[in-house]
């Protein structure tokens, strides 16, 4: 597992801001990607008659996207061997993450996950996932991409997204204390702070760009999974 | 003087984000009118300024760059000698104290204070794209005096939100988001007001729809003397 760490350096003013997060990053083998995608492919024209609780969660991907429908079904309860293999390799990474980041053990946890399915010209604007007090982990996992990149930025930076873009497709920046642009590579897992904003370069090839998308919420009532 | 708190809630998660600031206002009794013409007969002066750094982008706020506000940094309307620049300067120091001792709570003051300030000129139809003013270690505070405005909200916003600024604002005219909530604060510009702010909020006006300039000054301050533009607030 790889982590990428952000943090802010020493203060010099009462009214400068401060900063510490990781996102990680890990290689998962035993996803057959290419059966996953056919899986999710099969389940696109279920997702996409769901017609209530629709709105894009300000990706941009319009409402016409499996993603506008994230608060109306959750892949982590479908029965697939590969969505299977996810759940429990996010319980490993989850488990992880929160040891080497707070140092204790870490509460059991619930999972509500979506798809990404882009078009060629698309892109997932800058947005995060909440930032209020019970605000936890989000991850995505990138089922099939062709050479496109996520930006996970510092909350802080607000440059307008389109100069972001201009930074890593252009001068080649790809992680400095204003962001982390990371290339897309399938079975490749990532956890990060539901707060972090993220988006994504465009994607510009025919076939389609999948991602699963997921929001943990930790359980500490209960010891199921 | 008046301060508005934007504060979590206490966190429920250990990756919930810690957000604690405020946004000042301070209603002074600066000659507006005086200061507008001087500030206009200033404009030709400032705009003739040619530099490479200047540019469309106009430091994020998209006014672009044949405008007062893409020159910020070539100058500095603290260092003009006027009788309500001078008094202005007098009252950002005065507020300045307040702002400090009230929201850190805390006594002592910087022994040096240093500013850089420049003016936007918005015509009709205009707003200034939301954008902050930096945020690494150095940051301190940031400002804004408005000298001429007919209508106009500068709109101070959570630095996590995320929400696109037309969505802010079509929610704001739509009643659906409260001017005041932890999402953001949306303040009136009334001519003679002036705001104090951590330079890392982020912050964007509503449109100028009036056929009169919008004129506000905007300024840095700084612990040191960050580059040649800054003058001390102290001397």
């Amino acid at each position: 597992m790889k982590y990428i760490p952000f943090s802010n350096e020493q203060s010099l003013s009462a009214f400068a801001p401060l900063w510490r997060f990781c996102i990680a990053e890990k290689f998962i083998s035993g996803i057959d990607c290419n059966r996953l995608k056919t899986y999710l492919l099969s389940k696109k024209p279920e997702i996409l008659a769901i017609k209530e609780n629709v709105g894009d969660g300000g990706t941009g991907l319009g409402n016409d996207s499996t993603t506008a429908r994230f608060r109306s079904y959750n892949i982590m309860d479908w029965d697939q061997s590969d969505i299977n293999t996810l759940e429990e390799e996010i319980i490993i990474m989850h488990d992880r993450y929160y040891r080497d980041m707070i140092n204790t053990t870490p509460p059991k946890i619930e999972c509500n996950g979506w798809m990404n399915i882009m078009k060629k010209g698309e892109r997932v604007r800058r947005h995060n996932h909440g930032y209020l007090s019970n605000s936890y982990i989000s991850g995505n996992f990138t089922v099939c991409c062709d050479n496109t990149k996520t930006v996970y930025t510092n909350p802080y930076e607000h440059w307008d997204e389109d100069e972001l873009i201009i930074r890593v497709d252009e001068w080649g920046v790809d992680y400095d204390y204003s962001l982390y642009a990371s290339k897309n590579t399938e079975g490749q897992l990532t956890l990060f702070p539901s707060y972090v904003p993220h988006f994504t370069t465009q994607h510009i090839s025919d076939t389609d760009r999948i991602t699963l998308a997921f929001e943990i919420r930790p359980n500490y009532e209960t010891n199921r999974v | 003087m008046k301060l508005i708190e934007f504060k979590n809630k206490p966190p429920i998660s250990p990756f919930a984000p810690y957000w604690f600031f405020h946004v000042g206002e301070y209603d002074t009794d600066i000659n507006c009118s005086e200061l507008k013409d001087y500030l206009l007969s200033k404009l030709d002066e400032v705009l003739s300024i040619q530099d490479e750094s200047i540019n469309d982008h106009a430091y994020g706020t998209k006014l672009g760059k044949n405008t007062t506000t893409a020159r910020a940094g070539l100058y500095n309307i603290f260092s003009w000698d006027h009788p309500e620049i001078n008094k202005l300067k007098g009252e950002i120091i005065k507020f300045h104290s307040y702002y400090y001792k009230e929201s850190l709570n805390r006594q002592d003051l910087p022994t040096e204070l240093w500013i850089n300030g420049w003016m936007n000129f918005m015509s009709k139809g205009e707003s200034i794209k939301k954008h902050a003013h930096g945020y690494l270690e150095w940051t301190y505070l940031s400002g804004h005096f408005t000298v001429e405005s007919d209508d106009t909200q500068t709109v101070y916003v959570n630095p996590y939100e995320y929400l696109p600024e037309s969505t802010l604002t079509n929610d704001l005219k739509s009643g659906k988001l409260d001017p005041y909530s932890f999402i953001l604060y949306a303040a009136d510009n009334n001519v003679g007001r002036m705001a104090l702010f951590p330079s890392y909020i982020p912050h964007f006006t509503t449109e100028h729809s009036s056929d009169d300039y919008r004129i506000t000054l905007a300024f840095d301050m700084s612990l040191y003397q960050k580059d040649q533009s800054y003058i001390s607030l102290y001397k």
